[in-house]
């Protein structure tokens, strides 16, 4: 990876859960042990898992919604973590995040045209004058009509709030986008309105995305490279054609084949279904030791019980954390 | 075949809305019936008419015919025979469906009290097999287990427990695994088949998903704007969609082949239930609409063996 805009490095963040019965020690809950990754500029990143993997409290690391306990993210080679007034406030506009929730995200007391406006005024980024053609130009970038900067947001469809909400994000012109799920609320029809926005955006922008999903086939449209999660820990990490037609992780396989296809069955073959995974997710309050997949893992061993699994590299930039595969895997 | 159930021209009207209109569809035995559609289609409006789960201001017309009665105009006495012990029903969301207050087995006991009459021993007997048949680890235990002591994929296989007990004809499911993980989600619609194809029972499977329908369904009907546009066998619409809107939902999904290509999506979004457009309501979102799609409501018509489209233009679609 030539020209990396973002690198994590071994992030470590845990909660305190809730102790049993109300008092005692309370466990924790490890959200995040151990996520190394870079993005490169105008790349894509997608983070997948299921619930509880850590996706989402890695997006909010990144953009320090959520304090690190341990490791370190360096960002066009600075290190994030001692960054202070100025150099902080300039990170906070470089990385932009966009959340889920497209009701929960906007003020439903200030107009489109206040909402873009705001974090114009805060990083002083144009001339007071010139903002409301700013807004303008926001408003056309992400296709919606340039009378929408006089309405609030409640006048909007969850597909139009989410283009307010990139628009927003867009306004201070990032370099990384941080989206947690942005398209998860949204049907079929409108979603696929969003991803071309979204395509579109970063090739005339040249943005990097950290895509945060569970949604294997949006992911697969969208990606450049794809880390998958599970319990905290990156499990699999490389070029999305490589981890979706050839899967080294058996959780990343039983993901794949787990997710819904498009196409029916031949008549007949119904029957024989059978789900890919057997087992409930672990609770991140007790990941199981060694691989913390092996109580879930079809082909889990007796190492797999007790020894954490290393990286495993398929050469040139596919990596992969699983006791049966060597250190070094034929591609 | 005789069908299990046949709806005929269902239609909903709360205040000045009318959120479903003119559905008809059958439902043959131990068939897996999909209905698939987006957000405010009508889709769950349909499956809850069924049991007379509606709020009281909810007018609903139209037959739906279950063994010689109608639903529909069945009194709530009669209903309530029905409902839970002849057709039962799952819903999205099994911690809100489920009594926080009250353990798993309780629950499933008292299903098995006020439908079949079984009490004491017997019933808890007979709840440990249902658990056990839902796929619940060492069911005996968990049968004092509190719905909180659950996780998400274990609550849903309770209340499919719950609904087996009286061992249900016709079993209505409401988005059954939308709020679960991908993995989980798997599992649980494997054991919605084997159920049926063991029990012999028939099931409605209400998503927006239309991988799931694709993958679990025998038929599907698709549903927009409160109307069905098609309905037919999963292989046949899938293969051969002979509704514009049909079309424009599985093109909108990402096929796997052509990454970071535009998709090609269906512009606009639906009309709100209290303001729908005349005649085809999704002409205003259509590229194959003509002037005639504005003027007549379409009704359904047989295009094909047992497929049926709403689509005035459903001779000249592309093929997928």
């Amino acid at each position: 990876m030539s020209d990396i805009l973002l690198s994590a490095y071994d992030l470590t963040r845990s909660f305190p859960g809730r102790a049993k019965f109300g008092f005692g020690a309370r466990p924790l809950v490890r959200a995040l042990n151990g996520v190394s990754l870079d993005i490169a500029r105008g790349e894509t990143l997608a983070v997948v898992g299921e619930s509880g993997c850590g996706k989402s409290t890695l997006a909010r690391c990144l953009v320090r919604l959520t304090e690190l306990d341990s490791g370190q993210i360096t960002f066009d080679a600075a290190d994030v973590g001692s960054l202070k007034g100025p150099a902080l406030r300039r990170y906070n506009r470089r990385v932009q995040m966009i959340f889920q929730d497209p009701y929960g995200s906007l003020n439903p007391r200030m107009t489109v045209g206040q909402i873009l406006s705001e974090a114009l005024l805060v990083h002083e980024m144009v001339a007071k004058a010139a903002i409301p053609a700013r807004v303008a130009e926001l408003l056309s970038l992400v296709r919606l009509p340039a009378n929408a900067a006089d309405r609030l947001p409640h006048e909007f469809s969850g597909g139009q709030r989410q283009r307010i909400a990139i628009a927003r994000a867009l306004s201070i012109a990032p370099d990384l986008l941080i989206a947690d799920e942005i398209v998860s609320a949204l049907d079929v029809s409108v979603q696929a309105q969003i991803l071309n926005l979204l395509l579109d955006l970063q090739n005339r922008l040249g943005l990097a995305i950290l895509f945060v999903s569970h949604d294997l086939r949006v992911v697969r449209h969208l990606a450049h490279r794809v880390a998958i999660m599970y319990l905290g820990r990156v499990v699999e990490l490389g070029p999305a054609e490589q981890v979706f037609d050839s899967p080294r992780h058996p959780y990343t396989k039983a993901l794949l084949q787990a997710a819904p296809d498009m196409q029916p069955p031949p008549p007949g073959s119904r029957r024989a279904r059978r789900a890919a995974l057997t087992g409930e997710l672990p609770s991140p309050l007790a990941i199981p030791t060694g691989c913390p997949f092996h109580p879930r893992c079809p082909e889990a061993r007796g190492i797999c019980t007790t020894e954490p699994p290393r990286i495993s590299i398929v050469p040139p930039q596919h990596l992969a954390t699983c006791h049966l595969l060597g250190d070094t895997v034929g591609a | 075949m005789m069908p299990l159930l046949q709806v005929r021209d269902l239609a909903i009207r709360i205040g000045a809305a009318e959120p479903v209109d003119n559905v008809s569809f059958d439902v043959s035995p131990a068939e897996m019936l999909g209905i698939v559609g987006e957000s405010g289609s009508g889709k769950s409006l349909t499956l809850r008419a069924l049991l007379k789960l509606l709020p009281a201001q909810a007018q609903v017309r139209g037959t739906a015919l279950w063994q010689g009665q109608d639903l529909v105009s069945l009194p709530e006495a009669e209903i309530r025979k029905i409902r839970g012990r002849q057709i039962a029903m799952i819903y999205q969301e099994p911690m809100t469906a489920l009594d926080p207050v009250l353990p798993i087995g309780l629950q499933i006991t008292e299903s098995l009290k006020v439908h079949l009459g079984l009490r004491g021993a017997a019933a808890r007997a007979r709840a440990v097999d249902l658990l056990d048949r839902v796929g619940i680890p060492s069911a005996k235990r968990r049968l004092d287990n509190y719905p909180h002591e659950f996780s998400g994929g274990m609550r849903q296989r309770a209340m499919i427990a719950i609904s087996l007990a009286a061992e249900p004809q016709l079993l209505l499911a409401d988005e059954p695994t939308t709020a679960l993980d991908v993995t989980i989600q798997d599992q649980i619609l494997a054991l919605l088949q084997q159920l049926k194809d063991e029990l012999h029972m028939s099931v409605i499977l209400v998503t927006h998903d239309l991988g799931i329908v694709a993958g679990t369904c025998d038929r599907v009907a698709v549903m927009y704007a409160g109307r069905i546009q098609e309905s037919g066998p999963v292989t046949t619409v899938f293969r051969s969609p002979a509704h514009a809107y049909t079309l424009g939902l599985m093109r909108s999904v990402p096929d796997g082949k052509h990454a970071r290509q535009a998709l090609s999506f269906i512009p606009g979004s639906p009309p709100d239930p209290g303001a729908m457009p005349p005649g085809c309501r999704f002409a205003p979102r259509c590229g194959h609409a003509t002037a005639a799609c504005g003027e007549q409501a379409p009704t359904l018509r047989p295009f094909g063996a047992d497929h049926l489209t709403a689509c005035l233009h459903a001779d000249t679609l592309a093929p997928a």
